[in-house]
């Protein structure tokens, strides 16, 4: 059932124990229950934190594979660590688990909407937990910055797609032309140094 | 009945394929057809749904359970939502095993190494945004700032973080 071996991960003497089906369902879903404004910094405080299944390095490492593959950067982690440990229906836990409760609130709020929909609760209450939410956004974003290697070569990598992306706004699909490559290219010249 | 839930599962398995970057790039495509095209739903209750979808806990794009709803009840919500994660879990799947397979290669290393920094950077992007679109005032800011600064530095479980934001907003305060 599993294609991939615990044994293909590098460094698997040095981890916890490979989670249980089980264990991705619950973590998932606790990742699912508490991602306020977005599962990103939760999913990465579960993943890295607490449970310790990849370092810094590592999810920064997994993340432009997940985010550029369709669907939500999370489930996609959630169907690749999933795979990683137990196989097809380790991925089918995990993301059963991350849209588990997630499914049920939006549905009870949709209930809940039908019947009150014109109350100025909604609009309160996201004047302030968004903002919460975007910083939350912003740390984990701060995190992954420190977790790269300290080189230049990254530092100006991220400081270059930031300023494409989010100050000038270029389209995505152009920058990611030009950088992707040239990002590999980069990478490509340097020894592999997981240090 | 069945028409409808149909119509919802294709659609949503196509907008689950196409949404490369995170779901928001299918929002607007979502938008006409739901509102426009099919006329399930007006484009205020787009709005909230997508604002109600924010605010609860889950991944992005669960907006579409709750078009799902408005246009086929129950059975709709469930279907926008299988239609919504299945389809894009199982091409992480194969192209994820693919990449996981062929790890030791060089090239598969460089790709990975090469296009992390690029992916923060995006990531830091896509949070800017977020706070610029959100921060509408100066006590919003602030607000942003003090969470940014207490979740990169501390370890305190961020929901009391979002509990409190979600406090001072319904207190009318922000």
């Amino acid at each position: 059932m599993t294609t991939s071996s615990p044994d293909a991960v590098p460094s698997a003497a040095s981890r916890p124990e490979v989670p249980t089906h089980f264990e991705l369902f619950r973590n998932f879903a606790i990742v699912g229950l508490t991602g306020f404004g977005g599962v990103l910094p939760w999913a990465r405080r579960m993943i890295v934190e607490r449970r310790a299944w990849l370092s810094d390095l590592e999810f920064a490492e997994l993340l432009p594979l997940a985010q550029l593959l369709p669907g939500p950067n999370v489930a996609n982690i959630a169907t690749i660590l999933g795979r990683r440990y137990r196989g097809a229906t380790g991925s089918a836990a995990a993301v059963f688990g991350l849209y588990l409760f997630p499914t049920i609130i939006t549905i009870l709020l949709g209930y809940a909407y039908r019947r009150w929909s014109d109350s100025p609760i909604t609009d309160h209450l996201l004047s302030g937990l968004m903002p919460a939410a975007a910083g939350l956004m912003i740390a984990t974003a701060l995190k992954l910055v420190v977790s790269l290697p300290r080189n230049t070569q990254s530092l100006v990598l991220v400081c270059v797609t930031f300023a494409a992306v989010g100050v000038l706004a270029l389209p995505l699909l152009w920058v990611l032309a030009v950088l992707g490559p040239l990002a590999t290219w980069l990478a490509w010249r340097t020894p592999a140094d997981r240090s | 009945m069945w028409a409808t839930l149909l119509d919802l599962l294709v659609h949503g398995v196509m907008w689950s394929m196409l949404a490369v970057g995170g779901s928001n790039v299918t929002l607007a495509d979502i938008q006409r057809y739901t509102v426009e095209t099919r006329h399930w739903l007006t484009s205020a209750q787009f709005v909230t749904f997508y604002s109600i979808t924010q605010a609860a806990p889950g991944p992005n794009g669960m907006a579409v359970a709750l078009i799902g709803l408005q246009a086929a009840g129950l059975p709709g919500a469930l279907v926008s939502t299988l239609a919504n994660c299945v389809p894009s879990s199982c091409i992480a799947f194969f192209v994820g095993g693919w990449f996981e397979q062929h790890r030791d290669r060089r090239w598969v290393g460089a790709v990975r190494r090469g296009l992390a920094p690029v992916t923060v950077g995006l990531l830091a992007s896509a949070s800017f945004v977020l706070a610029r679109e959100i921060d509408i005032d100066v006590r919003r800011i602030a607000l942003t700032l003090v969470c940014a600064a207490i979740a990169f530095r501390s370890k305190l479980n961020p929901i009391w973080l979002v509990l409190a934001g979600a406090l001072l907003g319904l207190s009318g305060m922000m």
